[in-house]
C-alpha cells in the first residue's frame, strides 16, 4: 500500500510538470484573448496605451485604405517592445499595399517564424514572392533526416518545439521514475518507454535543427530596389551580382556600413548595411 | 623476464624519444659575416647572413642594433660544388653604418621561421675616429680573375647554346647556360647573367645537377634553362654568359712549384676535408664566360596577319567554357578562356569577344600559369532576350607552321528567365486590364488576404521560452530528482536485502535517538535510571551491529562477537567498563555523581564513534 502511495506521489509530481510549464509557456500561436496579461501587458500599461487599442486603430486606417497611418500605428506597438504574429501580418500587408515589398517579406517571415502553419501568412508570402518573381525557396536539404523531421515540424513554432521536446522529456523522466520505483510495473512500460525516447531525440532533433536555422544562422531580406552585391565592401569595387528587392539572403557579417551576405545560390557578396533588414 | 625487457624497452623507447626531441628542438645555425671589422665614423661596411641548404629563407629583421644604422639592400643566392655535390644557400646583404666610436658586437642573432628556430654566430665591428686602424683596406672591390689567369685550362668552363638562331619577333628562344666543373671546389656560384639588349628580362630557374663525359674527361654539370624573346627584329650577338664564383685553390706547398701541380697532383682523387686539416686553400673569386652566339630575329610577316592578332607567338590550344548558361536578368555569367600549348604567354592577350551588346560586361581577371593562361570574365544579362553569349575569338602567329591561326569558340547558348516584371502569370487572382498612375499599390494589394482581427496573444519582443532560464532549470531539476531517487531506491533495495548493512543503518539510527534521551536523563541526576538508559542503549546498539536479539546482549555475549570482529581491545574495555557500571549502579545500588555520568556517556559516544568509523 505504502509502495503504491509512494508511485502515485513521484506520478503526481512528475505530472505536474508540463501542466505548470504549458501555463507558463504557452505558445504565441494561441487564439486572440482581448485580455491578454503577463509581462507584455504590464510593459505596454507602462507605456499609457493599450496595446489592443492601438492594434484596433490601425486596423481602422488599414480598412480606411489609410495604408501610411495603418502601419504607422502598428510599428508603434513594435516600439512599445511588443510582438505578435498577427501584428507582424498585418504590418506585412500595409507595406505590401505601399508597394514596398521587401519590408513586406520581412514582416511575413518574422511572422512566419511565431505562427507557421497559419495558411493565410502562408498565402500573403507567396503572393509576394509572386511579385518578385521568385517562388518561396525552400530548398530541401540533403540530410534525409533533416529533412524529414523538418518537414514533420514544419508547422511549428520554435517555442512549440521547445515545448514539446520539454514535455516529452518530463513524461519520458516519469516513466523511468516508475521504473525505478517499482520495476514490475515499469516493466509494463518498456515499449512505451522506447517510444518515448524515441519521441524525446526526434523533438530534440527538430529543436537543433529550427534552433540553427533561425536563432544561429542570421537570414535578411533585401528591402531595396535594384541591390548591387559586390565582390569588396568598397563603393567602386566590381558588382558581382544583383539582387532584387525581397529576395532572401544569409547574412554572414557586418562590417563598417556594409553587411557580407550569401545568395540561395551560395554566392557571397557585400552589400550596404541598410539595404537587407535581419529577419 | 619479459616484464623487464618489456620495462627495458619502454625506457630505451623514452631515452630515444627524448634524444630525437632534443635533437628535433636544436637550433639550427646560420652564418653571420662582415667584410671588415673596423671602420672608421661615417664609413660603411657590409653584413652578409648566410643560410645554407636553402634559397627561400626570408630576411630576418636586424635593424635594432644600438649605435649601428641597418639598412637591408637584398638578398644574393648562391650554389657551391663541393665534390661533385651542390649545396644551396641564400646571403641577405645589410648596409652597416656606425653612429658612433666604440666597438660593437653585432649577433648573435635569434629568430624563428616556420617552427625552426634559428640561432647564429656574432661578429665584431670596430669603429675609430679616423681611418681605421691595422693595414689599409683597398675600397676597391677584389679583382675577379679569369679561368685563363687562375690556369684552370679545361677544368671549368661555361657553354652558352640557344635552340634556334633564327627566330620571330615575341617567339620564345630556349637558353641553355651550363656550367662544367673537373675536381675542383668551387662555391657560391651565382646564376648566369648576359647582356640582353633587345630581348626580353632573363629569369633563370633551379640548375639541373649532372655528369657528363666529354673529351675522356668526367665534369660535374650545373645547367641553367630559360627562354628569351627577341622584342626587336634584327641580327644580335647573345652572350656572353658570365657566372662569378670562388674556386678553392690548395695554397703552394714547398714541393709544389707551381699552382697547377695542385691541379695535377700525383693523387686527383684526394680527399678535400682531409686536405682541409694538413693543408690550406685559398678562394679566388673568378668570373666564368662562355663564347657569345649570333641570333638573328626576324619580323612577323605583315601578309595575312589577322585584323584582332595582338602578338601571341607560339602554338596555342583555346577552351571557351560559360556557367551557369541558365540564369535570370541581372545574374553573372562566368565567361572561361584559357589558352593552353607552348609559345610566349607574355604576349597572348584576352581573347576578343564578338558582340557583348544587352550584356553588362566587367574587367576580366588573368591568371597566368606555366604554359597556360586563364582569363575570367563577368557578364551581366540585361534583358531576357539575351539567348546566347559572345562568340571569343583567338588569333596567334604560330611560329613552326609560318602562318597565322584564328581559333573562334562559341557562341554558347544561354537561357535567360524574365524579371518580375514580366511574370505576371504568378500572381494570384485577376489582374486589372489597366492600371491609372498612382495606383499600383492598389494592384498590388489586391490579391492578398485580409488583415487579422484580432491582434493575437502579445508577447515582449524577441522573448521567447526556449531563451528563458527555465528551460536549463526544467530540464536539470528531473534529472537530478531521477538520480536522487534512483539512489534512494537503491539504498531502499538494500536495505530489504542486505541484513548486516540494514543493522549497521538502524543501530546508528537507534544510537542517535537514544544518545537525545541520554543527554534528558543525565539532567534527571538519577543514576539508576540513566545507567538504565545507557544499557539499553548499549544493548540495542551492539545487537543491530552483530544481528542478535538486543535483549540478551550482555559483555560476556557481545565480547566474542565483537574480538572475531577486530574490535581494538581498548574499545572492549570500555564496553566491558560501561555494562559492569550499568549492573552495579542498577543492582548494586551504586550511586555515581554526576561528573562520573558524564564521563560514561562520552565514553559510550567515543564507542558508538568507533563503531561508525569502522563500520563494524
Amino acid at each position: 500500500m505504502k509502495k503504491y502511495l509512494k508511485t502515485g506521489v513521484v506520478v503526481i509530481l512528475f505530472a505536474a510538470w508540463p501542466a505548470i510549464l504549458a501555463v507558463s509557456a504557452a505558445p504565441e500561436s494561441g487564439p486572440a484573448s482581448s485580455g491578454s496579461s503577463g509581462p507584455a501587458q504590464v510593459q505596454a500599461e507602462s507605456a499609457a496605451q493599450d496595446p489592443n487599442q492601438l492594434f484596433y486603430t490601425g486596423s481602422h486606417y488599414y480598412q480606411k485604405q489609410d495604408y501610411v497611418n495603418a502601419v504607422e500605428q502598428y510599428v508603434k506597438l513594435l516600439d512599445m517592445g511588443l510582438e505578435s504574429s498577427a501584428l507582424y501580418y498585418n504590418i506585412g500587408n500595409g507595406f505590401l499595399k505601399l508597394g514596398k515589398i521587401g519590408y513586406a517579406i520581412l514582416c511575413y517571415e518574422k511572422a512566419k517564424r511565431l505562427t507557421p502553419h497559419d495558411s493565410d501568412l502562408k498565402s500573403n508570402l507567396a503572393y509576394a514572392h509572386s511579385l518578385i518573381g521568385e517562388a518561396v525557396d525552400e530548398t530541401p536539404d540533403k540530410n534525409i533526416v533533416i529533412r524529414m523531421v523538418g518537414k514533420v515540424y514544419s508547422d511549428l513554432s520554435l517555442g512549440s518545439i521547445a515545448v514539446i521536446t520539454l514535455a516529452s522529456y518530463l513524461i519520458l523522466c516519469l516513466v523511468m521514475a516508475i521504473f525505478i520505483i517499482n520495476p514490475i510495473i515499469g516493466r509494463k512500460f518498456g515499449l512505451a518507454a522506447v517510444l518515448l525516447w524515441a519521441i524525446f531525440i526526434t523533438n530534440t532533433l527538430a529543436f537543433c535543427v529550427r534552433y540553427y536555422g533561425e536563432v544561429l544562422i542570421k537570414h535578411g531580406v533585401i528591402v531595396k530596389k535594384g541591390v548591387e552585391a559586390k565582390y569588396e565592401p568598397i563603393d567602386k569595387s566590381t558588382t558581382f551580382y544583383q539582387l532584387k528587392e525581397g529576395n532572401e539572403v544569409r547574412i554572414l557579417k557586418t562590417k563598417e556600413g556594409w553587411r557580407q551576405i550569401r545568395r540561395f545560390d551560395g554566392k557571397t557578396g557585400w552589400i550596404k548595411k541598410d539595404a537587407a533588414e535581419e529577419i | 623476464m619479459s616484464r623487464r625487457i618489456l620495462v627495458s624497452l619502454l625506457i630505451i623507447t623514452a631515452v630515444f624519444a627524448a634524444i630525437s626531441g632534443y635533437a628535433a628542438a636544436a637550433d639550427k645555425k646560420f652564418e653571420v659575416n662582415i667584410d671588415k671589422n673596423r671602420v672608421a665614423i661615417g664609413e660603411k661596411a657590409q653584413l652578409g647572413i648566410s643560410f645554407y641548404g636553402t634559397q627561400t629563407m626570408p630576411a630576418p629583421d636586424i635593424s635594432n642594433i644600438d649605435g649601428l644604422e641597418v639598412r637591408y639592400i637584398g638578398p644574393s643566392t648562391m650554389m657551391t660544388v663541393l665534390n661533385g655535390q651542390i649545396s644551396t644557400s641564400v646571403t641577405h646583404l645589410y648596409s652597416v653604418q656606425p653612429l658612433k666610436i666604440g666597438k660593437f658586437q653585432i649577433g648573435p642573432f635569434a629568430f624563428k621561421y616556420k617552427s625552426d628556430s634559428y640561432t647564429s654566430n656574432m661578429v665584431l665591428l670596430e669603429v675609430s675616429e679616423s681611418q681605421p686602424i691595422g693595414p689599409p683596406v683597398s675600397s676597391q672591390p677584389v679583382a675577379l680573375r679569369t679561368s685563363e689567369e687562375l690556369n684552370l685550362g679545361d677544368r671549368m668552363f661555361l657553354v652558352l647554346s640557344v635552340e634556334k638562331t633564327v627566330a620571330f619577333v615575341n617567339e620564345l628562344i630556349p637558353v641553355t647556360v651550363k656550367l662544367y666543373v673537373n675536381r675542383l671546389n668551387v662555391s657560391d656560384i651565382q646564376l648566369p647573367t648576359f647582356e640582353q639588349e633587345n630581348f626580353s628580362k632573363v629569369e633563370f630557374k633551379e640548375p639541373k645537377q649532372y655528369r657528363e663525359r666529354l673529351n675522356g674527361l668526367l665534369y660535374d654539370v650545373l645547367e641553367f634553362r630559360t627562354s628569351i624573346f627577341g622584342t626587336k627584329p634584327g641580327d644580335y650577338r647573345l652572350g656572353p654568359a658570365e657566372i662569378k664564383c670562388n674556386v678553392m685553390i690548395r695554397k703552394s706547398m714547398p714541393r709544389s712549384a707551381s699552382m697547377a701541380d695542385d691541379f695535377f697532383g700525383d693523387d686527383p682523387y684526394r680527399n678535400p676535408f682531409a686536405d682541409d686539416f694538413f693543408t690550406r686553400f685559398e678562394r679566388h673569386p673568378m668570373a666564368l664566360k662562355s663564347k657569345d652566339v649570333q641570333l638573328g630575329i626576324q619580323p612577323v610577316p605583315a601578309a595575312g596577319r589577322p585584323a584582332d592578332y595582338t602578338g601571341a607567338v607560339g602554338d596555342y590550344q583555346f577552351i571557351y567554357t560559360a556557367s551557369p548558361t541558365k540564369l535570370k536578368v541581372g545574374d553573372p555569367v562566368t565567361l572561361k578562356m584559357d589558352i593552353n600549348g607552348t609559345g610566349n604567354f607574355n604576349t597572348v592577350l584576352m581573347p576578343r569577344l564578338d558582340d557583348t551588346g544587352g550584356f553588362k560586361v566587367y574587367e576580366a581577371q588573368v591568371k597566368t600559369e606555366e604554359n597556360r593562361k586563364s582569363f575570367t570574365q563577368v557578364l551581366i544579362p540585361e534583358t531576357d532576350t539575351a539567348t546566347q553569349l559572345p562568340k571569343a575569338v583567338f588569333s596567334y602567329f604560330d611560329p613552326n607552321a609560318r602562318q597565322f591561326k584564328t581559333i573562334d569558340q562559341g557562341p554558347i547558348a544561354i537561357k535567360v528567365e524574365k524579371a518580375k516584371e514580366e511574370a505576371p502569370s504568378q500572381v494570384i487572382g485577376p489582374v486589372p486590364a489597366a492600371a491609372g498612375p498612382g495606383q499600383k499599390s492598389d494592384d498590388l494589394g489586391r490579391d492578398i488576404i485580409f488583415i487579422k482581427e484580432s491582434p493575437g496573444r502579445w508577447r515582449a519582443k524577441g522573448d521567447a521560452f526556449y531563451k528563458s532560464k527555465a528551460m536549463p532549470v526544467l530540464f536539470i531539476l528531473p534529472a537530478i530528482l531521477l538520480i536522487a531517487l534512483y539512489i534512494y531506491q537503491g539504498r531502499q533495495n538494500r536495505m530489504r536485502s542486505d541484513s548486516v548493512y540494514a543493522g549497521r543503518i538502524a543501530s546508528f539510527k537507534a544510537s542517535r535517538r537514544e544518545m537525545k534521551g541520554l543527554k534528558h536523563k543525565l539532567k534527571t541526576g538519577d543514576p539508576k535510571v540513566f545507567y538504565e538508559a545507557i544499557f539499553t542503549a548499549l544493548q540495542d546498539y551492539l545487537g543491530y551491529r552483530l544481528g542478535m536479539p538486543s535483549h540478551g546482549i550482555t559483555y560476556d555475549v557481545a565480547s566474542g562477537a565483537l574480538d572475531s570482529k577486530g574490535v581494538d581491545t581498548r574499545i572492549l574495555d570500555k564496553v566491558r567498563r560501561l555494562f559492569t557500571i550499568c549492573d552495579e549502579a542498577r543492582f548494586a545500588f551504586l550511586k555515581p555523581d554526576n561528573s562520573r555520568m558524564r564521563d560514561d556517556l562520552k565514553e559510550l559516544k567515543e564507542v558508538v564513534k568507533y563503531f561508525e568509523r569502522r563500520k563494524i
